[in-house]
């Protein structure tokens, strides 16, 4: 009976396609678990800078608590409009804190309290093919 | 005599080749364990830092420390700290069995007209307490405590 001989090229060509795609598919797992990891890092850092612009705020409405007891000038940035007391902060991480706040009988009560973020959207393609000019 | 050499020869060279292939599955291994490794970690971090909003936003909601425990379902040890306890998905669960501890641990500061509240999140991994993510919130609270805007 004659055998077939199995022939040494075939099989590295075999194991060579095996490595590639394995190869392939280790790159996209580590691509995307190092994305993974960078963008909740991002997101860890930005909530930090948002509480410490929170705090900033916080502390601005005691000396600002302070100052109507005494009868005192309003602190930076506070203005007096339409019978509220506004404030508008500007970070420059881009973020933002409107507040207002109505004088009571009691002693004020605060209607708004809105921080927001800048948005700029990334329309930058990369080193991709925009097509035939 | 040339037949009879060259099966062991094929066996040597097939050998060479399934070691080389078994050598590059091995460093892909660890490439997918490092990035299985990775991905843990940044699940992990990306919970404890839902957690710990969670906490600041109870904090800033709540006229107390122990008003701010009871919502998350932990409760406070002493007047100025508390400790809640979440599982792997993030929902309260009992201290055994828990895969987050949560601290919040509030500084009062007594001002002219009120008092401020400085406290520090720490979320930590149950099983080794190693931190994984802290917060720093801050709270104005005019008249004093039990007192609100």
């Amino acid at each position: 009976m004659k055998r077939k001989p199995l022939r040494l090229g075939s099989v590295s060509l075999l194991f060579a396609v095996i490595l590639v795609c394995t190869a392939l598919l280790a790159l996209l797992g580590v691509m995307t678990a190092r994305a993974d990891w960078l963008m909740t890092e991002k997101y860890a850092q930005r909530l930090n800078s948002q509480y410490a612009h929170e705090a900033e705020a916080q502390e601005w409405l005691a000396r600002l608590d302070e100052a109507l007891a005494r009868g005192d000038e309003l602190p930076e940035p506070a203005k007096r409009e339409d019978g509220q007391i506004t404030a508008l902060f500007e970070w420059q991480d881009g973020c933002r804190l409107d507040a207002a706040l109505r004088q009571t009988q009691e002693g004020w009560q605060v209607v708004r309290w809105e921080m927001t973020m800048e948005w700029t959207e990334n329309t930058d393609m990369g080193q991709l093919w925009e097509g035939p000019a | 005599m040339a037949e009879r050499k060259l099966p062991g020869s094929f066996r040597l060279q097939l050998l060479a080749l399934l070691l080389a292939f078994l050598g590059a599955l091995g460093l892909l291994a660890q490439a997918y364990g490092r990035s299985a490794l990775l991905s843990q970690k940044a699940e992990q971090l990306n919970l404890s830092v839902g957690l710990a909003r969670n906490g600041a936003e109870a904090f800033a909601g709540c006229g107390s420390l122990e008003e701010a425990a009871l919502l998350l379902g932990g409760q406070t040890q002493g007047e100025d700290l508390a400790l809640a306890f979440f599982d792997g998905a993030g929902q309260g669960c009992d201290p055994e069995g828990a895969a987050y501890r949560m601290e919040m641990a509030q500084t009062p500061e007594g001002r002219e007209e009120g008092w401020l509240y400085t406290c520090e999140i720490r979320v930590y991994r149950a099983e080794d307490d190693q931190e994984l993510y802290a917060l720093t919130t801050t709270r104005y609270q005019p008249g004093g405590e039990g007192g609100g805007l």
